[in-house]
């Protein structure tokens, strides 16, 4: 390993010299599907029909106007708590 | 008063892709061009090393980017800030998960779907099989809610679309 570094959420990540990022050990393995109900599954498969019917851009789109609409509230209750 | 500056993603992947980089869209942005609705503060795009200087050299001429390295600098993870928005690029040649599984750029350039959206120029843009997706989900060092989400419905689609559904 040369080093280590703040990635996403400030995890850390080794890089060694071979340029490989390694993530550190540790933790379970995520439930993944085990446990979803069979409607939540239907209710699962029909939000991706539904989403998979819009465009590349207007799936970014969506997602960015909703993201930017937490990032505002966000905003707005920093303020609101100073 | 100025408003603040913003990413423009769909952008930077029509430059990328102008200029021949080779890239893969990684992260939550991923997820959501796959089809999925889930929403992302991140913006992650894993980038060919090679490419490092010309990529950032680009971006560091656009006065509203601040950069966390320099197109000289070694720095494997370069984060770009627009204003509150912030894109991470990760220019290595390799990524190992928590579960010991290696992903190298050129095996998930080489498996990735190329969703096209003509009307908004986006010609072919590389994101992850789900699988290489999926793997790429495990580097955080343990399980995350927002990971296990995007896995859960990942799988999903793949039950729904066993081909994986390209575009």
């Amino acid at each position: 390993m040369i080093g280590a570094m703040a990635g996403e959420d400030d995890e850390l990540y080794a890089i060694s010299a071979d340029l490989t990022l390694r993530a550190a050990p540790g933790g379970c393995e995520p439930s993944e599907l085990a446990g979803v109900s069979r409607a939540e599954l239907a209710t699962m498969f029909e939000q991706i029909r539904w989403f998979s019917r819009l465009s590349a851009s207007r799936r970014l789109d969506v997602a960015n106007a909703y993201r930017r609409r937490v990032l505002k509230l966000g905003v707005l209750a920093d303020r609101d708590a100073g | 008063m100025q408003a603040e500056p913003e990413l423009d993603f769909p952008r930077v992947l029509r430059e990328l892709i102008g200029r021949g980089v080779r890239f893969v869209v990684i992260g939550g942005q991923a997820v959501i061009l796959h089809g999925i609705p889930l929403f992302s503060f991140d913006f992650d795009l894993w980038v060919d090393p090679a490419a490092r200087e010309e990529v950032l050299t680009w971006l560091e001429s656009d006065d509203d980017n601040e950069l966390t390295a320099g197109p000289r600098d070694l720095a494997p993870i370069v984060k770009v800030y627009v204003g509150h928005d912030r894109l991470d690029l990760f220019f290595v040649r390799a990524m190992t998960n928590r579960d010991g599984v290696t992903l190298t750029f050129d095996e998930v350039h080489g498996r990735a779907l190329r969703v096209s959206d003509p009307g908004a120029g986006l010609e072919a843009v590389p994101i992850p099989s789900i699988d290489d997706l999926i793997a790429l989900k495990h580097m955080a060092g343990s399980p995350r809610a927002k990971d296990e989400e995007a896995i859960r419905y990942l799988r999903a689609k793949k039950l729904l679309e066993p081909d994986q559904g390209e575009d």
